[in-house]
């Protein structure tokens, strides 16, 4: 509740205290229901005005703190003021008092801090947590009259911040880091974004170090941050966060003021900065693998999430390094075999089956855990004979691999059968195997399942005739034709190796377009019931022509929509090549080649 | 069995003898081939073809012939063939072309009273041979190309192969001829060594006889970029 008006500010749980006299010109600062920190040790305060700041170029502030002695026993006080001066830190001593039970006294700080407002103060005593009690206060000598501020413990759970921002009419936003350890430097991590960009920041701090980062210069100097992002220049309010990775490192608020108006606001809500509870796998969130073979998982990264203490969750800031611990769920199935404390895993199969490989991150009483499935199956290391012949009977097929335990079974493509098995982990032997006419000539898989997830499939080559190339291709006029011409090209059907195929069953199934001709006749075609043999090189010439000088008018003819060539032998009559045109009487076009053109010795005829 | 039994079973008895037809052609040709000395040719080539005048889109009917020269080409339909036997390796070409045959090719009846027929197919005299490289003439590099043989005399009688770069083409024997080469992207080349058609000269080779030349194509000219 804002003390002077008494607006509830949306999503605070905090109220607006003003000064003594309730000047619209007064620094306003915001106080948290535990402003009033009870002291276990110590109590901070971030980001002092101590004489003159910048941030309000005319006004010269006098600084003092309250400490109250709340229990009946004497409590041994000492004030220090930390100043950061370009770059410099240094500790004063500013006064050591004794105050008797149940009393009060103040403490003047000197107006030599630093302008830039990084002078922090330490407020220690003896005393049990809660007998004392301190109390931040500047005046002002125009403009602004009188600040307070609220005092932070030393020893709070909480170890990070988030807080709206805004540089729009000429208002300054800068982010108070102080660090209050005394055991070396600590890093502070700090976002700044709108939802849509984001500025990620990095700050080493040197024990009682306070350091200033002003959103104004991030924005208007367009600075990059490590990444090379930088926010674009007509972004005036967003959200920062800042945390440390351990509580007790340090403590942060947000200045946001106007110099014109006089007015500040300073928002030091803390939150909690706690490794998230999940772990994220990426880009090898899972892994397949053979026995004895090797799969990744990772990499794992981990999240730090700024919340209500203790969850471990809350909105994520940003990756965090962290130390983690790889193991498998099932070291019967998969084992760990490298990279079991870094962020990728190596896992080795050890049998077929499924498990998980999971993996723990632990910080500061937060878990964060991730698991990427396994699947390690068989494995197949060769097939022999391959390729293997279509039609070929009584064949044996040895089947080499691993994880093939005690009773595998092998997974043949269609058209294959056996009669008997015989197996080892490493070795799989079937007899009696014989490739049928209907099996597909060219490439096939083969997989083994041995009690769990198949093996990858492995390539077994079923040869036979597969395709057609043109050996030779010349146009003619027929034998008894004064103009009607003749194309005739000669293919040789070739095995899916290459080789030739011997002598092949082919035939045709075509269709034809109707003649233009008279007379209209259409050609008859080399079915597969006419047995047609190539020679035994695999070779057959196909014809195409009027045949006589008796159509008319010269140039007539018919289409021809498609005319597949086949190989009759496979129960499927398998296409080996297909051919499509035109025969007229003074010219003929086959797959796009007009006579007298001819198609390429070597050309590979298009299924 | 009633006058309706007896026509169903002669029906049934026709129409097992169309499917026995179908399935087997009743005719053959069978002979042997004969070089000009008379001697037996052997892997030679035997094609067979309709003198029907129907049009083909269909394989050529063809057979080799054995060390002796005799072939056998059986289930063949009753009807009238033009026969054809060619060796090219040994200088004989498809006769199938007139270019070859000049349109004298012997024929065959096949009938019911006659389904099979013997016959003697004769070749030769060989061929003149034209045998070389077509290069492409700037760099030198071999060009797969298009051969077109024409009789100087009878213009209609002519013959366009594909050849790989070493090409080898056969010559009617005694008999001039005009030769042009031509490939994708490269001028028309013709027999005389030239581009120009007018400068062109035809080529007669002897039985046999075998000419080497290698034949340069020149480049298309590029048309000039428009500015």
């Amino acid at each position: 509740m804002d003390a002077e008006t008494g607006w509830r500010l949306p999503g605070s749980d905090s109220f607006w205290g003003g000064w003594s006299n309730f000047s619209r010109s007064a620094i306003i600062a915001r106080v948290c229901l535990f402003a009033w920190a009870k002291t276990k040790t110590a109590t901070i305060f971030t980001g002092i005005p101590a004489g003159a700041a910048d941030l309000f170029p005319r006004t010269m502030f006098q600084s003092e703190v309250a400490v109250s002695n709340f229990s009946t026993k004497p409590a041994q006080v000492s004030v220090t003021l930390a100043r950061t001066i370009a770059g410099k830190t240094s500790t004063e001593l500013v006064q050591k008092l004794v105050l008797a039970g149940q009393s009060s006294g103040t403490v003047k700080i000197p107006a030599h801090g630093d302008p830039a407002m990084t002078n922090s103060l330490v407020v220690r005593s003896n005393l049990s947590p809660g007998d004392v009690v301190s109390q931040f206060i500047a005046w002002g000598d125009i403009g602004v009259r009188t600040v307070e501020m609220q005092a932070k413990d030393n020893d709070s759970v909480q170890n990070g911040g988030g807080h709206p921002w805004t540089i729009a009419r000429g208002t300054n936003s800068t982010l108070l880091l102080f660090n209050h350890s005394t055991d070396g430097p600590k890093k502070f991590e700090v976002l700044v974004g709108n939802g849509k960009q984001l500025w990620e920041g990095s700050y080493q701090l040197a024990p009682m170090e306070t350091k200033a980062v002003k959103i104004n210069e991030i924005v208007e100097k367009q600075i990059p941050d490590a990444k090379g992002t930088v926010l674009s220049k007509d972004l005036l309010t967003g959200q920062v966060a800042w945390w440390t990775h351990r509580a007790a490192w340090g403590k942060g608020r947000l200045m946001v003021s106007q110099p014109e108006t006089g007015m500040a606001r300073s928002f030091s809500c803390g939150n909690c900065s706690e490794l998230c509870y999940y772990i994220d796998l990426s880009p090898d969130s899972s892994a397949s693998f053979g026995v004895f073979g090797f799969g990744t998982l990772g990499d794992a990264s981990t999240q730090q999430c700024l919340g209500e203490c203790g969850t471990c969750s809350g909105t994520p800031q940003g990756p965090v390094s962290e130390f983690f611990t790889w193991r498998s769920s099932n070291t019967s199935i998969a084992t760990p075999s490298s990279g079991q404390h870094s962020s990728m895993a190596t896992f080795q199969g050890v049998s077929p089956g499924l498990a998980n490989g999971n993996v723990v991150a632990q910080d500061s009483g937060c878990t964060a855990r991730g698991t990427g499935p396994i699947t390690v199956t068989p494995m197949i290391t060769s097939i022999a004979p391959n390729p293997i012949m279509i039609g070929s009977t009584n064949q044996t097929l040895t089947i080499e691999g691993s994880g093939f335990g005690t009773s595998p079974t092998a997974i043949l493509p269609a058209g294959f059968t056996s009669s008997g098995q015989g197996s080892t982990p490493n070795q799989i032997v079937l007899t009696g195997v014989s490739v049928a006419y209907s099996a597909t000539v060219g490439n096939n898989n083969v997989t083994v399942t041995a009690n769990g997830p198949p093996s990858p499939a492995a390539t077994l080559v079923v040869d036979g005739p597969y395709h057609m190339i043109v050996e030779s291709d010349s146009t003619f006029t027929c034998s008894g034709c004064a103009t009607t011409v003749q194309r005739n090209v000669t293919y040789q059907v070739q095995n899916f190796s290459g080789a030739n195929a011997g002598t092949t069953w082919v035939g045709e199934s075509g269709s034809d377009g109707a003649s233009s001709c008279t007379p209209n006749t259409l050609p008859t075609e080399t079915a597969c019931s006419q047995n047609f043999q190539t020679l035994a090189t695999g070779v057959f010439t196909d014809e195409w022509t009027l045949n006589s000088d008796a159509y008319k008018p010269a140039g007539c003819g018919f289409t021809v929509n498609y005319d597949h060539w086949q190989w009759c032998q496979h129960s499927a009559a398998q296409t080996l090549g297909t051919l499509m045109g035109y025969i007229h009487t003074d010219k003929i076009e086959i797959n796009g080649v007009v006579s007298p053109n001819h198609m390429p010795t070597g050309t590979v005829v298009p299924f | 069995m009633g006058a309706r039994s007896v026509r169903l079973a002669m029906w049934l008895n026709v129409l097992l003898l169309a499917t026995c037809a179908a399935a087997q052609r009743p005719g053959s040709i069978s002979g042997t081939v004969l070089d000009e000395r008379g001697s037996p040719v052997a892997v030679a080539q035997v094609r067979v073809d309709t003198l029907d005048g129907r049009p083909k889109a269909s394989a050529v009917l063809m057979v080799e012939t054995d060390k002796n020269g005799h072939f056998i080409m059986n289930n063949l339909d009753l009807t009238d063939y033009k026969v054809f036997a060619m060796k090219e390796a040994a200088g004989y070409p498809n006769t199938a072309a007139s270019f070859y045959s000049n349109n004298a090719f012997p024929t065959v009846t096949l009938t019911a009273g006659a389904p099979e027929v013997e016959v003697t197919l004769r070749v030769g005299p060989p061929a003149g041979i034209m045998s070389g490289i077509v290069k492409d003439a700037v760099t030198g590099a071999p060009v797969s190309a298009s051969v077109l043989l024409r009789r100087t005399s009878d213009p209609d009688k002519w013959i366009s192969m594909s050849q790989k770069a070493e090409y080898r083409v056969l010559l009617p024997p005694s008999v001039d001829v005009c030769v042009e080469v031509s490939a994708p992207g490269y001028k028309t080349w013709f027999y005389g060594g030239t581009s120009d058609t007018l400068k062109r000269s035809p080529i007669q080779l002897e039985s046999s006889k075998e000419m080497k030349l290698d034949i340069q194509l020149e480049p298309e000219d590029k048309p000039e970029k428009q500015p």
